[in-house]
């Protein structure tokens, strides 16, 4: 098994289904899957847009996918909305993974808020059969 | 002369001994039966009572598996995190539903518990020398002391709670949050000032039964009254005036002695003459009679009766020169003789006789009849009667007497030689009109006399049965005219007692608001207090922005944010709670942060401190900030963690809490510990995952100290803020932290053993799998002594 290995995100949403406790009692774990999401949503940012590999950056390489050629103003719009959710929620699930956040445990309430924008996200850039 | 504060029956009893005998019988009467209403006091009065654990099974969220907390019995501050859904708020409200007796709070909530209906609930509260257990369950609360036994719970403590309300819902609070004009609801208990206002009631309806009888009394008085014009018995009335509406048992004594003379006495008829008729008929014929006499009169010279009279003398004379005339025949008169003047005188004689006859005759009826005129005039009027008829008051009265007077004065010269016919009808005419007047003067007069008499005779049986009815009401009356005395005297006192306790709390709650709102330039500049004693109370407040006033009405609240609402309950309930009269330690917030900032968590933080240093607070909450800004400020609170285990039987699990990081891997531990951890999907998941969270306990635990050691090292909560914005990375967090311990006068962190340790974590927390699956335990475990290395470094001396 190499070290750094990036893990698949399917096997830590099995993880997460397997992992002790309710869906309140684990709304840290899920926060921490949708990060996963996020951040593999980012690394497949088309080249076209980003060229850079990896997972630095999230937030801006989100943003930069707004850009991308070939998308019309309507198409750019709604990509604008979706990023926007999404980052939103990235920048508040850093908060509680990075302890900023008084609720160390968020309220299940707003993990499904973030995980709706996620699943948003995930429709945009869809992966294609690829694995980041 | 001002009263202090009058707030149990104990305070009232000392200070009715000041006033005058009547009120002070009645008030002692009241304070004696409500003191027996309110039941056996046990005693509070030696406090405060702090509270030294508490134990709630079978209430709201709290099922079978009892929740037990152990709270130090000592002032101090204890702050009891749990996360939502813990059985945090279902704690705190069975702790409260044991303290007040059984009084729930308004949550809404369903009280039973679904899993275990059956309720109990213990709090053991003590004062250092008497220690009770409040014990609740199903069938209510009671009082059981250690060494003494088992009783309801006193009265005193039961009142005292809800005046002092020492245990305060977040349901209690948001009312006020959402409405900041209920804030009166936050003191309505405080300032009721039960003991005097159940004093004011019984006294006023003692007052309202006088008036009630004082009303008794109106008909039969007045029936009096009436009975009593009607008589005019001026000294009866006087003596009846003298007396007032309500006369003693003495007054009542004179008036009846007064009674028992009027009884005997009639009183006299008005002395008028009798009344008099006009026989028509016989005016006319006295009015013939004197027509009659007129006639022969104007037969009858003058003279005639001399001359009769000396033509007899002269026929009858003797002696010698009547007989040589005689004998001649010469006239006596003229001499002349031959003129037969014996037989022509006594002719003549004759003939005037028979006149002087018939005048005589004609004079006889005429006088008879003067005396008939006479009495159809108007009889003599005596000045008495003619008083009497002024006093009726009836118009034209003058003139009627003027006549009379007239007409009794014509008939008085009334002669036969003098009367005419003309003089007979006017005075008949006169008579007639004079008599029809007196008629009906008399009839008034009479029907005066009549009632008069009537009334003497009923007056007495009025004023008696007023009497009678006065005797059965008096004591009543007395009653109620002292207890109005006494209503004003305790309306006094409520106002007194209520400035006294509203003061010092509208001075706090002024500070207090200031306190939170430190960085705000919304002022609060003034708390005032609307409403009468009778009326309800409603607790005002002015609002100002840099100075200005904020116009009143409804649209006040609206430049209040939800967390200046929250401050504003709380800034008018801590100042009740903690009044110096309180009997009670302790004082139990729930989630009183509740939409706080940063600013105002760290302003509830001092005032909780600075409370601490007297009382027993406990606070329940539902993270950790508020334990921040405590630690951040130097004080070390008790801090308890609740837990709830999911399971089969889930249950509460009631720990002393360790520093958040800590934490956090403690609660991972317990998790993932044995078997169930290998079950967890792929062991590159599994550990990446649990990796990642160690990272968030070391963040945890890093931004914690950061905001403790920003609060010692004098930064604002903006600046903490800021910075720990700027710091994104835990690396830089670190970083942040490090320079803030070199600030703060702490040895520089050393991390070089745990670089490897941070570099896998964050790896982990970016989805990659670090290293060898085997190694995830050394990562943990250094990652247990990393954490535990920045506490000691930083908060250890």
């Amino acid at each position: 098994m190499s070290a750094r290995r990036r893990v698949p995100v399917d096997e830590f949403a099995a993880a997460y289904a397997a992992w002790p406790g309710t869906e309140h009692d684990k709304t840290t774990l899920k926060a921490l899957l949708l990060r996963y999401r996020i951040e593999a949503v980012a690394a497949r940012i088309p080249s076209t847009v980003v060229i850079a590999a990896g997972t630095t950056r999230v937030p801006q390489r989100l943003m930069l996918a707004v850009g991308e050629p070939g998308l019309d103003d309507g198409q750019r719009v709604r990509r604008l909305r979706i990023v926007r959710a999404a980052v939103a929620a990235y920048h508040a699930i850093c908060d509680v993974l990075h302890g900023r956040d008084p609720e160390a445990r968020p309220a299940l309430a707003r993990v499904t808020d973030w995980e709706q924008a996620v699943a948003r996200l995930e429709e945009e850039f869809p992966a294609h059969g690829r694995t980041p | 002369m001002a009263q202090g504060a009058l707030l149990t029956w104990d305070d009232v009893a000392r200070a009715i001994e000041k006033l005058p005998d009547n009120q002070r019988a009645i008030a002692a009467e009241i304070v004696e039966r409500e003191r027996g209403r309110t039941g056996t006091d046990v005693g509070i009065s030696d406090s405060p009572w702090y509270i030294e654990r508490a134990q709630v099974s079978g209430y709201i969220g709290i099922g079978e598996q009892p929740v037990s907390v152990t709270l130090g019995a000592a002032p101090g501050l204890t702050i009891v995190t749990a996360r939502n859904g813990t059985g945090k708020s279902s704690l705190v409200q069975g702790i409260r539903l044991a303290l007040s007796n059984g009084s729930a709070a308004p949550s809404g909530v369903v009280e039973e518990n679904l899993h275990c209906p059956t309720r109990a609930i213990t709090v053991r509260i003590t004062n250092g020398t008497r220690t009770v257990d409040l014990v609740g369950d199903d069938a209510g609360v009671r009082w059981q002391e250690k060494g003494v036994g088992e009783d309801a719970v006193p009265s005193a403590w039961v009142e005292a709670f809800e005046r002092y309300l020492p245990v305060l819902l977040y349901s209690e609070l948001s009312p006020v949050i959402d409405k900041p004009s209920d804030l009166h609801k936050f003191l309505k208990q405080a300032l009721s000032l039960g003991v005097l206002e159940r004093l004011l009631k019984a006294s006023d309806e003692i007052r309202n039964d006088g008036t009630a009888a004082q009303r008794s009394l109106t008909e039969p008085r007045r029936r009096m009254e009436q009975s009593l014009a009607a008589t005019g018995d001026e000294t009866l009335t006087r003596a009846v005036l003298a007396v007032g509406e309500v006369p003693t048992e003495d007054e009542a004594a004179h008036l009846r002695s007064l009674l028992a003379d009027l009884s005997g006495a009639t009183p006299a008829p008005p002395p008028l003459p009798p009344r008099w008729t006009v026989d028509a008929d016989d005016v006319e014929a006295i009015t013939r009679a004197v027509a009659d006499l007129d006639a022969v009169r104007a037969r009858v010279v003058s003279g005639a009766d001399t001359i009769q009279d000396v033509l007899d003398r002269l026929l009858a004379a003797s002696g010698e020169y009547v007989e040589d005339l005689r004998r001649q025949d010469r006239c006596p008169v003229c001499g002349t003789p031959g003129t037969d003047w014996v037989d022509r005188a006594r002719a003549e004689s004759e003939r005037l006789r028979d006149l002087l006859a018939s005048v005589h005759g004609a004079k006889a009826p005429v006088a008879a009849a003067v005396e008939r005129l006479r009495a159809y005039a108007p009889p003599p009027l005596s000045p008495a009667a003619a008083e009497a008829l002024r006093g009726l008051h009836e118009p034209g009265t003058e003139e009627r007497l003027e006549q009379w007077r007239q007409l009794r004065a014509a008939a008085d010269r009334l002669h036969v030689d003098t009367l005419t016919a003309e003089a007979v009808r006017e005075l008949a005419t006169g008579s007639v009109d004079l008599a029809a007047w007196y008629e009906g003067m008399v009839k008034i007069v009479q029907d005066r006399h009549d009632s008069a008499v009537a009334a003497r005779a009923a007056v007495g049986a009025d004023i008696r049965a007023w009497l009678d009815a006065v005797d059965q009401v008096r004591d009543r009356i007395m009653r109620g005219a002292a207890a109005e005395k006494l209503s004003k005297t305790v309306d006094r006192w409520i106002r007194e007692t209520r400035d006294v306790v509203f003061h010092p709390i509208r001075d706090e709650v002024v500070r207090i608001w200031r306190d939170l709102n430190a960085d705000s330039d919304l002022t609060l500049t003034n708390v005032g207090l609307a409403g009468g004693v009778r009326q309800a109370q409603k607790v005002t407040y002015e609002l100002a922005v840099d100075g200005t006033p904020v116009p009143g009405g409804s649209g006040r609240a609206e430049v209040l944010s939800t967390g200046q609402r929250n401050a504003l309950s709380l800034a008018a309930y801590l100042p009740r709670a903690t009044q110096p009269t309180s009997p009670f330690g302790f004082l139990i917030l729930d989630d009183p942060i509740h939409a706080f900032d940063s600013f105002r968590v760290t302003y509830l933080a001092r005032e909780l401190i600075r409370l601490a240093q007297r009382y027993q607070v406990i606070v329940f909450t539902h993270d950790d900030r508020l334990w921040r800004e405590v630690r951040a400020l130097d004080y070390t609170p008790r801090h308890i963690r609740l837990r709830r285990l999911a399971g089969q039987r889930s249950h509460v699990k009631v720990e002393s809490a360790r520093w958040p990081g800590q934490q956090l891997l403690k609660d991972l531990e317990n998790v993932l510990t044995g078997e169930r951890w290998e079950a967890i999907g792929t062991a590159e998941a599994r550990v990446t995952m649990t990796l990642a969270l160690c990272r968030q306990a070391v963040d945890t635990a890093v931004t914690t100290l950061i905001e403790i050691l920003g609060r010692r090292n004098g930064h604002s909560p903006e600046v903490v803020e800021r910075e720990l914005g700027r710091a994104r990375t835990t690396r830089e967090q670190l970083e942040l932290l490090s320079n803030w311990a070199a600030a703060a006068g702490r040895p520089a962190l050393d991390l070089r053993r745990f670089q490897s340790t941070i570099s896998a974590l964050n790896d982990a927390a970016h989805g990659k799998m670090p290293g060898p699956v085997e190694q995830s335990q050394t990562w943990m475990r250094t990652t247990q002594e990393l954490v535990a290395y920045l506490y000691q470094s930083v908060e250890q001396p």
